[in-house]
């Protein structure tokens, strides 16, 4: 089965024949690869992040996120138990965002990432829109989920009473840090053309 | 658009005349992407490893009252450091004690021994002594002073602080028909100079008697000998007399507020006592015990 394909970097037009799989086409002028003649990405790399963000998970929601030193008082918690707190005082619409925000969205985050990556990888054609749609919600979402760590590095700076009150963060900051970054990178590496295979 | 896919219509007819494009073969790549998540599983396993490393036994202590204790917050403190931290706080099953657990730090585990004692440091304000301030603001911790025998988990706590929390001194009695100021807690002197401290005054089995039960610091212990006299500091003396005119003696502010005991030693002693040796206790001095100054090596360490 032959195309043609133009080169995205030079220009040239050129026919590109059956590759066999793992071969890409080059540019027969410039020696770019040629975009339409490589398979799609598979969803390796998404699914290899999103594993490295879900280990991550367990210790960003096991261990403390905020040390607070009050004049000797010592006192650590984890995001669960923050969120339980802030709704114990009566906070209850900054609860439900922390609880969102943190513990939540990561969650689905992360199942929606599965999701796509499992039913790609079968080529499944059902539910595409649907899929297509999760996809871009995910992306959008990208960029507000460090929302915890935006508030954390608010706090440290802000509580430095040094004798009074410190708050430092705990052990389960980085390891947030890192589900949220691996979450957006997996969500970057995957190809939404995956969710459309070709029907040959 | 710069491809043509292979469900379009087809080729446009002048493909042939395109020039062919080349073919590389792919070499087999190593999968670095998979390297992300052993990257990740190392650092959560490191994570939560060093989280759990601090950690050592588990102890209970039962206190009759635990007020101002905080799970999470109350720290077991020794020598001033922080080694453990209470983890939770309920009511014993009778509901006559509340049992406070305490994570004890991997370093301090040595200190859970059998015969150790804890209890709870709040602030207290007496004449003799202020205290434990530091707690006002922090809210009480838990000051515990290590024993030497065999490891233990479970403890009884003091109502209040140990008297001495390094009571390795020698502990002697003394017996007077009538305490006057002397209370727990009072100082002993020798020479003006504090030796030591009451402990507490109790009636005698057959209450003849008061017994004042007192530890002289271990590095003064020498000074007291078999012949050592001990009166009462506290109070004061009014001397008036026809030519040194009035005389008042206090031994200290405190001992007047707080009473006191204060003792000397002949100059020819009798030799060291044991714990538990016991002396008479006078009202006042005889005026040749004040003269008395004898040589005693007491060393110059002031480690108590």
């Amino acid at each position: 089965m032959t195309s043609v394909v133009a080169c995205r970097v030079c220009g040239q037009v050129q026919r590109v024949g059956e590759l066999p799989p793992g071969a890409a086409g080059e540019c027969c002028r410039c020696g770019a690869r040629l975009q339409a003649s490589v398979a799609p990405r598979s969803p390796r790399a998404t699914a290899a992040l999103s594993l490295a963000a879900l280990i991550l998970y367990v210790p960003a929601n096991a261990l403390p996120i905020l040390v607070m030193d009050m004049h000797g008082a010592h006192s650590e918690s984890t995001i669960w138990e923050g969120c339980r707190d802030l709704f114990q005082d009566g906070q209850w619409l900054v609860a439900a965002i922390v609880f969102l925000a943190s513990l939540l969205i990561p969650l689905l985050k992360l199942i929606g990432l599965f999701f796509l990556v499992v039913t790609t990888e079968r080529r499944s054609t059902s539910w595409q829109f649907e899929r297509a749609r999760i996809f871009r919600i995910i992306s959008a979402v990208g960029s507000w989920a460090m929302l915890d760590v935006f508030l954390m590095s608010v706090l440290v700076a802000l509580v430095k009473l040094e004798q009074l009150a410190t708050i430092r963060p705990g052990p389960a900051l980085p390891a947030f840090a890192g589900v949220v970054t691996l979450t957006i990178l997996a969500c970057a590496r995957f190809d939404p053309a995956l969710i459309w295979p070709r029907r040959d | 658009m710069n491809a043509s896919r292979s469900d379009d219509p087809g080729p446009p007819p002048e493909a042939a005349e395109f020039p062919r494009a080349k073919v590389e073969r792919r070499q087999w790549r190593f999968p670095v992407i998979w390297l992300v998540p052993v990257v990740a599983a190392l650092v959560a396993a490191y994570l939560m490893y060093d989280n759990v490393r601090e950690f050592g036994p588990l102890i209970t202590i039962q206190f009759k009252d635990v007020n101002g204790l905080k799970s999470g917050q109350t720290l077991l403190k020794y020598r001033g450091v922080p080694i453990g931290e209470v983890v939770a706080i309920e009511l014993r099953a009778d509901q006559q004690a509340a049992v406070v657990k305490v994570r004890l730090q991997r370093s301090a585990a040595p200190i859970a021994r059998k015969d150790s004692v804890f209890w709870i440091v709040r602030p207290e304000v007496g004449l003799n002594n202020i205290s434990g301030l530091g707690t006002v603001i922090t809210g009480p911790e838990i000051g515990v002073q290590p024993g030497v025998g065999a490891p233990a988990a479970d403890f009884v706590g003091l109502d209040n602080a140990p008297v001495t929390p390094n009571s390795k001194g020698l502990s002697i009695v003394l017996r007077t028909p009538h305490l006057g100021s002397v209370k727990a807690n009072s100082p002993v002197y020798y020479r003006g100079v504090v030796v030591g401290t009451v402990l507490d005054a109790r009636l005698s089995a057959d209450a003849s008697a008061v017994n004042v039960h007192m530890v002289i610091l271990p590095r003064y212990a020498a000074l007291v000998h078999a012949g050592s006299r001990f009166w009462k500091a506290g109070g004061v003396d009014v001397h008036v007399g026809l030519f040194s005119g009035l005389q008042i003696s206090v031994e200290s502010l405190r001992s007047l507020l707080a009473g006191g005991v204060a003792f000397a030693t002949p100059p020819v002693g009798k030799g060291p006592v044991a714990n538990g040796t016991v002396f008479p206790l006078f009202d006042k001095p005889d005026k040749a015990w004040l003269e008395w100054a004898p040589h005693i090596a007491i060393g110059q360490a002031p480690d108590s």
